[in-house]
């Protein structure tokens, strides 16, 4: 099955602020692919709101990387939180973000 | 001013996600509360030409692609995916969200989740929730390969429900009333029963004290990062 690659936190360090990002590395040429893919995509969908932002793509070593911007728990994660039920109010939220 | 769904804002740009799923949606962060995110671009796929908007062409025999338990069952059948299934993914998301499960979670195999996919109707699927959820399926399912979604119909689904709830202006999330937020500002990895596709997410809990082994890298906006 698909896999992109493995996902990372990290930190941008020279910032003023402190700037929380996630880092997906690729490991083999397939998921260099998919990556560089997902990238473009991402920059397709640039200031589209709800899409989380691409930072920068490139090599280090042998790896490709792509930064993005760290947003907060999944919606699996705060499903399990919140002990595998949203509420009506929860999912209608959540519902007209998505498709209204 | 009409304000586009993030669904309808991907598909006005040529490309559909493929793998809405919990896991692929994001909540926001303290400067965004109130928002999720749609994230993992990694299987969207562009389903017609930026300029033509002549859309891709139907096939089948192509492997089930995102993820079992939430996957269409167009994508059970080998087809081509496009805007439809997305829907059908996002309605299948909302009635597990709703139910707390899925009649086909912890199936096993890919043959038993399609003959219950296919073998609990929507009626039953959505028993005891408010109708528009079924609504929301039965629209996805109606649509042809290449037809658009009506997203005024959905979005009037959603408001329909909304304008049913004690206080229609409520925006808080569960989370935000739960005693039970992670510590963590960052998403562990949940694999639903039945997920067969999943993100290795190696995040640790606490980034702001960062280990020894944390390597530094010079990339062109530097960036330290952990478990490599």
């Amino acid at each position: 099955m698909f896999v992109s690659g493995d996902v990372y936190s990290g930190q941008q360090t020279n910032s003023q602020i402190n700037v929380e990002v996630v880092i997906k590395i690729a490991k083999s040429s397939r998921d260099a692919a998919a990556l560089i893919k997902e990238h473009q995509i991402l920059e397709n969908l640039h200031n589209v709101c709800g899409i989380p932002k691409a930072l920068w793509l490139g090599c280090e070593g042998e790896l490709h990387v792509m930064v993005l911007e760290r947003l907060g728990p999944s919606l699996a994660a705060r499903f399990q939180a919140c002990e595998q039920r949203f509420s009506l109010n929860t999912v209608t939220l959540i519902a007209t973000q998505l498709v209204s | 001013m009409v304000k586009l769904s993030y669904l309808q804002n991907v598909h006005s740009r040529n490309y559909i996600h493929r793998d809405i799923k919990p896991a692929n949606i994001l909540t926001g962060t303290q400067d965004s509360p109130n928002m999720v995110y749609l994230a993992d671009f990694g299987i969207a796929k562009q389903y017609r030409h930026p300029n033509t908007h002549i859309h891709i062409p139907f096939h089948d025999g192509i492997p089930l692609t995102g993820t079992l338990a939430f996957a269409s069952i167009n994508s059970h059948m080998g087809a081509e995916l496009s805007r439809r299934d997305d829907v059908e993914l996002l309605a299948y998301v909302l009635i597990y969200f709703l139910r707390g499960s899925l009649p086909w979670l912890g199936a096993g195999d890919v043959d038993r989740v399609l003959q219950l996919k296919q073998g609990t109707h929507a009626d039953r699927l959505c028993s005891g929730l408010p109708g528009a959820f079924k609504l929301i399926l039965e629209h996805s399912c109606a649509l042809a390969f290449t037809q658009r979604p009506d997203y005024n119909l959905l979005q009037s689904y959603i408001y329909d429900i909304r304008a049913t709830l004690p206080d229609p202006n409520d925006t808080l999330f569960d989370w935000h009333h739960s005693h039970l937020i992670p510590s963590s500002p960052t998403a562990t990895p949940v694999t639903s029963n039945g997920c067969v596709r999943s993100h290795k997410q190696t995040i640790p809990a606490t980034v702001s004290s960062v280990p020894t082994s944390t390597r530094v890298y010079a990339f062109p906006v530097s960036f330290k990062f952990d478990s490599i």
